[in-house]
């Protein structure tokens, strides 16, 4: 199976008339995903790609049963958008838009408190469950079904370990980018509580980075709650750490974000860090020989 | 985008919060006139983007106008770190009775905006942070509903702000916030704040970093920043690079990926000369831009184009063919390993390239280790 989407889920596309929103949807209804409606005001009536558009979220939703919902509008328009999807009750929200000002985030994540919408990215390349669903710029063919849960901060490193598992014959269930942003929504420990709950999800990788502290967040969430195997793997060890805000940036991260501090989180939990991306593989196929059993659980 | 002091002491004049009296220079003629106007006791102030500036020499104090003007004549023109001197702020020096430290940061977090205070402002304010963190408190801000006087109030009281500067502090946090909010901050700070002899509040040095992703609708931010022909370039394709000082150029399909490169180059014994993400643009040419930009370096000794993406590598393609072809002059090896969508298309288009010195290398570590090697030989 696989987490957050599968192949029942109906997908709505705000902004399907746009440049990406029309490469896009079309790309991942061939793939199989269930693209029931589009959304661009001003074009309600007509038809993309043979999708019918309407003018609204919730005009659409008079017709289709909508499950989830991919935001494909520049960043000045995305708050707007991402606040229509969420007054219109969408259970999941793909938001790969890059550029959102981080004020409008910080509203959209606000609006999201009171809401039970699940909100992917700003900046996400998008979710895939490999065989039945994509939305987002995830190229299909780097996957395969099976049973490794992927959730990542990078679209490209999420496709490059996705295409790795599957030349070496190991499937996914579902992988996810969680957000380039500084500011998202679903994170890491919203990722690892779904894959510790899905029944096909024996083994979770976490494609981590530099910078803000899911890692740290993520880290502390595993050693507490999660029982299946978790392989990470961390990029940016050579990049110089995010623009430095002021004292004040300092004041409030002190020395998280690091790469040593990432490093030195993951392994004080006995959570094993992959040194090459191509290790992944083999240290996959050795979490699943090794059954569930799982080192860093210490309850 | 980080302003400037004198930038930032603009838009607080705007909004009310008094700044000492100064005068912007950037030009040896107008330094005498300046000198004379603030009159003998200034500090004349290098106008750089960078932190820690007066520890690095940037910030001179001058007791009579002849040393000002021998000082300003130094300063102006030199180099502090990376940056060259263009311009300086010639201000009254203020007879200082305490400093304070006033921040509102985005807190990535907790996801909203975040006021720090503290009673012990100054140059060595991140050394308190450290030693005695008590002394510099936060508050949380709900995005939705703002900044309330009586949270400030609590707030400077509980950090032991003097009580006859209390009521000031509460209308100038208030100002700090709107101007964060109004203008698309990601910081604005005012560290020292100095409480002069005669009890008046004065923002001795102001930091402001104002969000990228807004400057769309801060339309006079456009023409506070002052780009370079490489910099704009690259604000017009929308994509990323960070010039380094090793001798192997990096093109990555995403910031994971370019990151992931140059941490693999360094794994294979060589030195990335820059950090380089198209990602964000494959399908508008972003990596046309990109290769225009390392092709005009002189300083590389081969380049990787590593990646795998969503975006369409046909286009890509066709924009490795292009940037070849206008820049007849390059001869550097270049290997490259692009997979994701169309890469069949990409393959196909690329296989058709006149350039010879075109290495390409399906295994990921393995397109590492070649593009090392292959600029050893040059």
């Amino acid at each position: 199976m696989s987490i957050l989407v599968n192949k029942e889920t109906r997908l709505i596309v705000q902004g399907i008339t746009g440049k990406y929103g029309a490469f896009y949807s079309k790309a991942n209804k061939d793939y199989g995903t269930q693209v029931v409606a589009g959304v661009s005001p001003g074009k309600g009536g007509s038809t993309i790609n043979d999708i019918p558009v309407f003018d609204t979220v919730l005009g659409a939703k008079k017709d289709f049963q909508i499950d989830a919902s991919i935001i494909w509008v520049p960043g000045p328009y995305a708050k707007e958008a991402a606040f229509e999807a969420i007054d219109a009750g969408i259970g999941v929200i793909i938001c790969p838009v890059d550029g959102i000002p981080v004020k409008d985030s910080m509203l959209i994540m606000r609006k999201l408190k009171d809401s039970d919408s699940i909100f992917i990215g700003p900046n996400t390349p998008g979710i895939i469950t490999p065989g039945v669903f994509i939305a987002g710029f995830m190229p299909g063919h780097a996957f395969t079904p099976g049973n490794v849960g992927i959730a990542s901060r990078s679209g490209t490193l999420t496709y490059q370990v996705g295409s790795l598992l599957t030349k070496a014959g190991i499937g996914q269930s579902t992988a996810l980018g969680i957000g380039g942003d500084p500011i998202i929504g679903f994170g890491f420990i919203q990722a690892l509580s779904y894959f510790e709950n899905d029944p096909d999800t024996s083994v979770i990788v976490l494609i981590c980075e530099i910078g803000g502290n899911q890692e740290e967040l993520a880290a502390v969430y595993i050693k507490n709650n999660v029982t299946k195997p978790v392989i990470t793997f961390i990029s940016g060890k050579m990049a110089q750490s995010g623009i430095k805000m002021g004292h004040a940036g300092a004041i409030i991260s002190g020395d998280f974000g690091s790469f040593q501090s990432k490093i030195n989180t993951f392994r004080s939990a006995n959570i094993p860090v992959a040194e090459l991306l191509t290790n992944i593989p083999t240290m996959v196929t050795g979490a699943i020989e090794k059954g569930w059993q799982n080192s860093h659980v210490t309850r | 985008m980080r302003l400037l002091e004198y930038q930032v002491k603009g838009i607080f004049n705007d909004y009310g919060i008094k700044i000492p009296d100064s005068t912007f220079i950037s030009s040896l003629d107008d330094i005498e006139n300046a000198v004379e106007k603030i009159g003998n006791y200034s500090v004349i102030k290098a106008q750089v983007p960078m932190g820690k500036r007066g520890k690095a020499g940037g910030i001179k104090f001058s007791k009579t106008k002849e040393e000002a003007i021998k000082q300003a004549k130094a300063l102006l023109g030199s180099r502090l770190n990376e940056y060259t001197v263009h311009a300086l702020l010639i201000e009254e020096k203020l007879d200082i009775s305490d400093e304070y430290y006033l921040s509102v940061i985005t807190d990535t977090q907790r996801q909203s905006p975040m006021v720090i205070v503290s009673s012990k402002g100054g140059i060595d304010i991140e050394e308190t942070a450290k030693q005695s963190p008590e002394k510099i408190l936060r508050l949380s801000v709900d995005p939705l509903y703002g900044l309330s006087s009586y949270q400030i109030l609590h707030l400077i009281t509980l950090a032991g702000f003097k009580s006859s500067i209390l009521a000031k502090c509460v209308k100038l946090i208030k100002t700090l916030y709107k101007i964060y909010w109004e203008k698309d901050c990601q910081l604005v700070e005012i560290n020292p704040l100095v409480v002069t002899k005669n009890g008046e509040l004065s923002a001795a040095d102001a930091k402001m970093i104002v969000d990228d992703n807004a400057i769309f609708r801060q339309i006079e931010m456009k023409s506070l920043r002052q780009l370079n022909e490489t910099q704009k370039k690259v604000e017009s394709a929308r994509i990323n690079y960070i010039p380094m000082d090793g001798d192997i150029g990096i093109i990555g399909t995403g910031a994971g990926m370019a990151m992931v490169n140059l941490d693999q180059i360094a794994h294979f014994g060589g030195k990335p000369a820059n950090f380089m993400d198209v990602g964000p643009s494959i399908n508008v040419h972003g990596a046309k831009a990109g290769l225009d930009i390392l092709f005009r370096r002189k300083d590389l000794k081969a380049l990787l184009i590593s990646g795998y993406t969503g975006s369409r590598l046909d286009i890509f393609a066709n924009d490795i063919i292009d940037a070849l072809n206008e820049n007849p002059d390059i001869k550097i090896p270049i290997v490259i390993r692009l997979q994701g969508r169309n890469e069949e298309k990409a393959h196909e288009i690329l296989k058709n390239c006149k350039y010879k010195n075109i290495h390409f290398c399906d295994d990921f570590d393995r397109a590492a280790e070649l593009v090392v090697q292959l600029s050893r030989n040059e």
